[in-house]
């Protein structure tokens, strides 16, 4: 008998929602000792199954119909004390963000005892021994000090590591991760995905691992389950599921995956239209009485960009990559050091100089929903640089036309409002309006990794399309070395504000010069399978 | 670090003074009238020899740059200048009320934040619920009714019709109580003016609560508590309420900056002996000096507060440090 039995399970939406069912009809068995992933794209129903188990479903949300047998009982039957009971003691779940998962304003000790309290009568004093060794356990250092710091003095890895050490306080059978390194920097999320398999297999418990990426599923797990629109496509062993897909979506999922390999040519050898030479920029904190801090978030770098080429920016959290395009930008005024434009030096140029140049440096953000404003038409967001610029009003709407079927909307998505589109359909505006501009340099900031994979991958081309044919030159920000590989003709690996190394993307790829580039390359989800 | 910040703060407070000893000095001459009409009109005649004599008596015949200079070298050296009407040093008269404030303010800020916490968390649990209702109607209506008004009905129900409570002051005429017998009757005499001030707090403790609370609910981290198998009830005290409370702290601070002017309208209903009825005298008797020192005392208490605040605001929340 497997541990977990999911049979037909149908989950309600409030009347009102845009469907009725986010979960129709799914079965599933998470056997013991294994690690079963659920993969799927945002709406697919994998999240809301695993909150079912739990028991945790959000309020309006109801489980309609089907049983979840957890070893023979059926969870849905349970009254809610028993429920209660089982959470944490029986069944364990850690979440995607563990910076939003832990208590603010709570120590990470009391964090840790609360949950073992709650199911046991033992003393704090005890249970804070017992939290300890778990943190130990859980590959943290100097554990004294950690118990007594707050949530936001931790660091991502360290936040998931103590969110894990917190699940397995009770010896559960059974771990749901949902999405548990989607928030966490690159090799960081290799560091986790290690640690869930290593104690899976110590403590011979199962695991249910929710995730929209397949190099993690091929890493982590024994069998899978594809699920969309709420239900399960196919599902099987982890190699034929991977190896043989059966049902087209599984394939396009998959085939979605940005390989980690190169395929562009070298960039064309011509002058650069960008030079950033010794760019430096440092934040200060305190105020008007005390000295404060300096952080040096961007230290003495230096770059070329020629027209037609992507230069990628490769870096974790806090290397500095996005300070970097807001200085060439001029978002925030640079340091030291000096950025030339087609020869001109803008980064210490007074506004007013600056102005008429500023069309030729565009944007696309990461974050499509909080890039465009609410209240404002498409037709107006991305006709109101040209008209700044003195184009008239009527001229910038025909052009419009012309960007937007460009970027694959219909134009006549002009009368209508932000909140209307899909993520990725956003995106595409937010392309749009920076190319009504007709720059020269694109700067594209983290531009897929808020959206799904399948998604990702049409953005990603579109992205290289427009470059291509505008003869853009593109600078790429991301974290995740394997959509640089796709689009980038060199790429420039940053930590802690520093450029680590500079190179054709292939040559990195194959042979990485230092250790850090070597360690990024190594944590790529899926490398070690294919 | 810390000590280096509240220093500075102590600074600002001085600073803060003196801009309202200049601003307030000038801005109380733009009303039209002075202490020399007043008393002239309550003498009953008013030929031009005796005002003059008046304010000559007062330094009012003085070039105001001239008694702006006395003013404020007085107050540098601690001194707020004597009451015109009363004849008594203004501290004095000042620091005599101001105790009668502070006792109605905390009684009133405590039983606003208790009561209105209890009744934000009540109608934060089920939102659209007849309860949740019930409470929104009810801060609706003690937020918008003017609160002398809200005074003059209590007075009238419990004084007079029930004859409860002892419809002003803060204790009983004549009875000379002393020790315990006099603590229990001033605790009578502020229930009326104390809830009343209450009241109109209480309504916005409610209804901030419950949108804190309500927000809050909706985290990851309440989401991993129930994860956890913690009891309902310690979630909400745990990880709800403990979360929601942090945003009152600045309102509890803003609270009583507002209060500790005293309140001209409550204190002034029920003839409360405070900084506001005080307040209201210094303006029907064009007492000058008096008006200004209760501004100065006041701004410095105000100051004091908000510095307690963020020192309140910055245990509560680990994530803020002072001074950042």
């Amino acid at each position: 008998m497997p541990l977990v039995s999911i049979q037909g399970l149908t989950v309600a939406l409030p009347p009102g929602a845009d469907r009725d069912k986010a979960v129709d009809d799914v079965s599933l068995d998470v056997g013991r000792n294994e690690i079963v992933c659920i993969v799927g794209e945002s709406g697919s129903g994998k999240s809301l199954t695993a909150h079912a188990i739990m028991g945790l479903l959000p309020r309006g949300v109801t489980a309609a119909g089907g049983r979840i047998l957890f070893d023979g009982v059926d969870l849905l039957k349970e009254t809610p004390r028993a429920l209660r009971k089982r959470r944490g003691r029986d069944i364990a779940m850690i979440f995607q963000d563990p910076m939003a998962a832990l208590n603010p304003v709570v120590n990470i000790g009391r964090q840790v005892t609360e949950q073992i309290r709650a199911h046991r009568a033992i003393s704090e004093a005890e249970a804070l021994k017992q939290a300890g060794a778990l943190l130990g356990e859980m590959g943290l250092k100097d554990v004294p000090s950690l118990l007594k710091a707050y949530p936001h003095q931790l660091s991502g890895g360290q936040r998931q590591r103590v969110m894990i050490a917190m699940a397995l306080s009770l010896s559960p059978q059974l771990l749901i991760a949902d999405e548990p390194t989607t928030a966490l920097d690159v090799t960081t999320q290799a560091q986790i995905l290690k640690l869930i398999k290593r104690i899976q297999a110590e403590r011979e418990m199962s695991v249910l691992l929710i995730t929209h990426d397949f190099g993690v599923v091929a890493d982590m797990a024994d069998k899978v389950a594809v699920m969309r629109h709420g239900r399960v496509l196919e599902s099987g062993v982890v190699g034929e599921v991977l190896g043989n897909p059966s049902h087209a979506y599984t394939r396009a999922l998959i085939a979605a995956v940005p390989r980690g390999e190169s395929q562009l040519p070298p960039p064309p050898d011509v002058r650069p239209l960008v030079e950033v030479s010794g760019l430096t920029k440092r934040f200060r904190r305190g105020g008007l009485f005390s000295r404060g801090a300096v952080n040096t978030a961007v230290d003495n770098v230096s770059l070329t960009l020629s027209r037609g080429e992507t230069l990628g920016i490769v870096g974790e959290s806090g290397s500095g990559k996005s300070t970097l395009a807001r200085c060439v930008i001029r978002l925030l005024d640079p340091d030291a050091g000096e950025i030339l434009l087609d020869g001109a030096d803008i980064a210490h140029m007074k506004p007013g100089e600056l102005r008429p140049l500023r069309r030729r440096i565009q944007m696309v953000f990461q974050d499509p929903f909080s890039s465009l404003n609410p209240r404002q038409t498409v037709g107006d967001i991305i006709t109101i640089g040209p008209r700044i610029y003195g184009e008239d009003p009527k001229d910038a709407r025909a052009r419009a036309v012309d960007i937007l079927r460009l970027v694959g909307l219909n134009p006549e998505t002009m009368n209508r409002l932000p909140h209307e589109f899909s993520g990725g359909q956003r995106q595409r505006i937010g392309l749009a309006r920076a190319l009504m501009l007709r720059p020269d340099v694109l700067i594209a900031d983290e531009p897929v990794s808020a959206l799904d994979v399948t998604v990702q991958a049409q953005v990603l081309q579109l992205l290289d399309d427009v470059r291509r044919q505008m003869n853009l030159a593109m600078l790429f920000i991301t974290h995740d070395m394997r959509v640089a590989a796709q689009v980038c003709h060199r790429v420039m690996v940053m930590r802690h504000g520093k450029v680590v190394e500079t190179g054709v993307t292939r040559d990195i790829f194959a042979n990485p010069s230092s250790e850090y580039t070597r360690a990024l390359v190594a944590a790529i989800p899926g490398r070690q399978t294919r | 670090m810390k000590l280096h910040y509240i220093a500075m703060r102590l600074v600002k407070t001085v600073l803060v003074a003196i801009a309202v000893v200049l601003l307030s000095f000038f801005m109380i001459r733009l009303a039209p009238g002075d202490v020399a009409t007043v008393m002239a009109g309550q003498s009953g005649y008013a030929d031009e020899a005796y005002m003059k004599s008046l304010r000559a008596e007062y330094g009012l015949d003085q070039p105001v740059p001239v008694q702006l200079w006395k003013y404020v070298s007085a107050v540098a050296h601690g001194d707020l200048g004597t009451s015109y009407v009363r004849s008594q040093p203004v501290l004095t008269i000042i620091m005599e009320r101001l105790p009668n404030t502070l006792l109605l303010d905390a009684f009133a800020l405590v039983v606003a934040a208790v009561g209105g916490i209890w009744l934000g968390g009540i109608a934060a649990r089920r939102p659209g619920s007849a309860i949740d209702n019930a409470t929104t109607v009810l801060a609706m209506f003690f937020y918008s009714v003017p609160q002398f008004w809200l005074g003059m009905m209590m007075m009238l129900v419990f004084a007079v019709w029930l004859g409860w409570l002892p419809p002003f002051g803060i204790e009983t005429m004549g009875a000379d109580y002393t020790g315990l017998a006099r603590m229990g009757d001033v605790a009578v005499h502020i229930l009326l003016p104390g809830t009343t001030l209450a009241f109109y707090f209480m309504a916005s403790y409610a209804r901030l609560t419950r949108t804190a609370m309500i927000e809050v609910a909706d985290q990851d981290f309440v989401k991993t508590a129930r994860a956890k198998g913690i009891p309902e009830r310690q979630v909400a005290r745990r990880h709800i309420l403990r979360n929601a409370l942090i945003p009152l702290i600045t309102f509890a601070g803003l609270q009583a900056s507002i209060l500790v002017g005293g309140n001209v309208l409550v204190e002034n209903v029920f003839s409360w002996p405070g900084v506001g009825t005080l307040a209201y005298e210094a303006v029907d008797s064009r007492d000058n000096p008096l008006l200004l020192g209760i501004f100065i005392v006041t701004a410095i208490l105000v100051s004091l507060f908000n510095l307690v605040t963020d020192i309140a605001y910055s245990i509560a929340d680990p994530r803020v440090e002072l001074g950042k």
